[in-house]
């Protein structure tokens, strides 16, 4: 075991600690995975991942593709069950498929594809989850999706269905979706892949307001200026490990490990 | 020309055709029903259910519908009888819980609402399989349970990609609805060739015939392209403006309907 992942348990250690001693200060961590692991078949996606994130703490995992960082957030909400290991969010174990709907309504997550609701208007896929999970009255709910999708910029659209917009303006709305649950933590699967470019900074931006806002983020991005300028931390991911994890600082001007390097080298040439 | 087209055999004709219309809508409500269950039941998780269904399935989309027909008329005469004597007189003390045997209508509905509730079935089935499963993560992390995810989620989209199929095999079923005349249903095949037999008309009253279900086929068309509208959010709304967010409840509600 490595320097670095003995002192992720003793962090996850002390912040289990202060958790049970009933402390809910800022440095307390929201999310902690020890030691989880994750197969499809024979291939090992994440080989004993340790990552403690803060209560509003943003954290930006870069990486190779097929390094594991989607299976890691994917872990993170349950859309894929851990082999081995352990994560708790928010002081609640992911065991079974009873803390799995609880952990959910606490986790919000973007998708790469949207995968914003077709047959619905903008406005019915911000209200279906609050009031079909959290029991909302239709009233609050369309007040609750009105300052949202306000906050978002698209306020104007709701009354559209999901095709009628850009790439852009539908991802934004999948933030609105996700923040009307009001989740304590965000999870973005790479949210600007698949936009044209001139669509990724409104979306970008949004997410900046978020994190300016204080909302604990778990954002996996090739989006390196978002990264440096955003993120508290930066997990660099390969082959299912943790290789590097450091401030934008430390990691864009001084990687340690070479193969964070090669990465770097890779990416940021152009 | 006067005992060629006589009021009676117009009146057979449409006779006939009222009940190839009844014998067809009843068929399809049925086999819409069973393709529902069969689906479900394709979906389990449990193998000896999935195999019942995929028995059910393989077995009447692999035999004829004529022979399913014959089946249905022929030979359940005969299997109710051992039913009766074998199974249902000693359990319920001395009872005759089936009739001798099926009229030929419901010989008819029985047959081909099976036969067509396998290929519905699939349709079901492809049409929530297609549905990407990204819809179904997105509402599972929102914490939407797996029975709000079929309702609100997966369903409703799949509609929309089931109805074409779904009208082709309408269509296809009030054909073979004129199977039903070979085991004495007085559908329109069968009253057309009892009218035949009254004027010598072949040509002009298989003609008539061929037109009569010709239209009944452009009306189910219709229905089934007025239904692919009505499933499409977009298209259903097309030629009214954009709802403003204003009148929110109102507009909403107008959405809906």
């Amino acid at each position: 075991m490595s320097a670095q992942n003995r002192a992720a348990q003793n962090r996850a250690a002390q912040n289990r600690a202060a958790e049970n001693a009933g402390a809910e200060n800022a440095g307390a961590a929201l999310i902690a995975l020890e030691g989880v692991e994750k197969h499809f078949g024979s291939f090992k996606a994440l080989r004993g991942v340790d990552l403690d994130v803060a209560r509003g703490e943003v954290v930006v995992v870069i990486g190779p593709s097929g390094s594991g960082k989607s299976t890691l957030i994917r872990c993170i909400n349950g859309l894929e069950a851990h082999d081995a290991g352990t994560i708790t969010v928010d002081g609640i174990r992911i065991k079974d498929t009873r803390d799995l709907a609880e952990v959910r309504r606490e986790v919000g997550m973007v998708f790469q594809q949207f995968n914003l609701f077709p047959e619905m208007t903008v406005l019915r896929n911000v209200t279906l989850a609050p009031m079909r999970v959290r029991g909302a009255s239709r009233k609050m709910a369309i007040d609750i999706a009105r300052r949202l999708l306000d906050r978002v910029g698209i306020l104007e659209q709701a009354h559209k269905y999901p095709e009628e917009l850009s790439g852009g303006q539908q991802q934004r709305v999948a933030i609105a979706r996700a923040l009307a649950m009001e989740p304590k933590v965000m999870l973005f699967d790479e949210p600007t892949s698949a936009l044209d470019p001139e669509m990724i900074n409104e979306v970008l931006d949004v997410m900046k307001d978020l994190a300016a806002q204080g909302m604990t983020m778990i954002v996996v991005t090739h989006e390196m200026g978002f990264a440096r300028e955003v993120a508290d931390r930066v997990l660099f991911m390969d082959g299912g490990r943790v290789v590097e994890t450091g401030t934008p600082e430390h990691f864009f001007q001084n990687p340690t490990e070479d193969r964070t390097k090669l990465f770097l080298s890779k990416i940021l040439r152009h | 020309m006067s005992n060629v087209v006589t009021p009676a055999i117009l009146h057979a004709l449409l006779k006939g055709a009222i009940l190839s219309v009844q014998l067809s809508v009843l068929t399809y409500g049925l086999a819409l029903l069973f393709g529902l269950i069969a689906a479900l039941m394709r979906r389990s998780g449990n193998v000896v259910v999935k195999g019942v269904a995929r028995f059910y399935i393989e077995l009447f989309r692999g035999t004829p519908a004529l022979v399913q027909i014959f089946f249905a008329y022929f030979a359940t005469p005969q299997i109710f009888a051992w039913l009766n004597r074998l199974v249902f007189e000693p359990l319920s003390g001395g009872r005759v819980l089936l009739p001798p045997h099926l009229s030929p209508f419901a010989a008819a509905v029985l047959a081909l609402s099976l036969g067509y509730g396998a290929y519905l079935s699939e349709v079901i089935r492809a049409g929530i399989e297609s549905i990407h499963k990204g819809q179904a993560e997105a509402a599972a992390s929102l914490g939407l349970g797996g029975r709000d995810i079929m309702r609100f989620v997966v369903i409703p989209p799949a509609i929309r990609l089931m109805i074409p199929p779904f009208g082709n095999y309408a269509l296809a079923l009030l054909k073979d609805s004129s199977l039903a005349s070979t085991i004495s249903v007085v559908e329109l095949t069968l009253s057309t060739e009892r009218a035949i037999s009254y004027n010598y008309q072949p040509a002009m009253m298989w003609a008539a015939a061929a037109v009569i279900y010709l239209a009944l086929s452009m009306v189910g068309s219709f229905l089934f392209s007025y239904l692919e509208v009505v499933a499409d959010p977009i298209r259903r709304r097309r030629g009214r403006p954009l709802t403003r967010l204003e009148p929110v409840s109102s507009g909403d509600g107008e959405g809906d309907a």
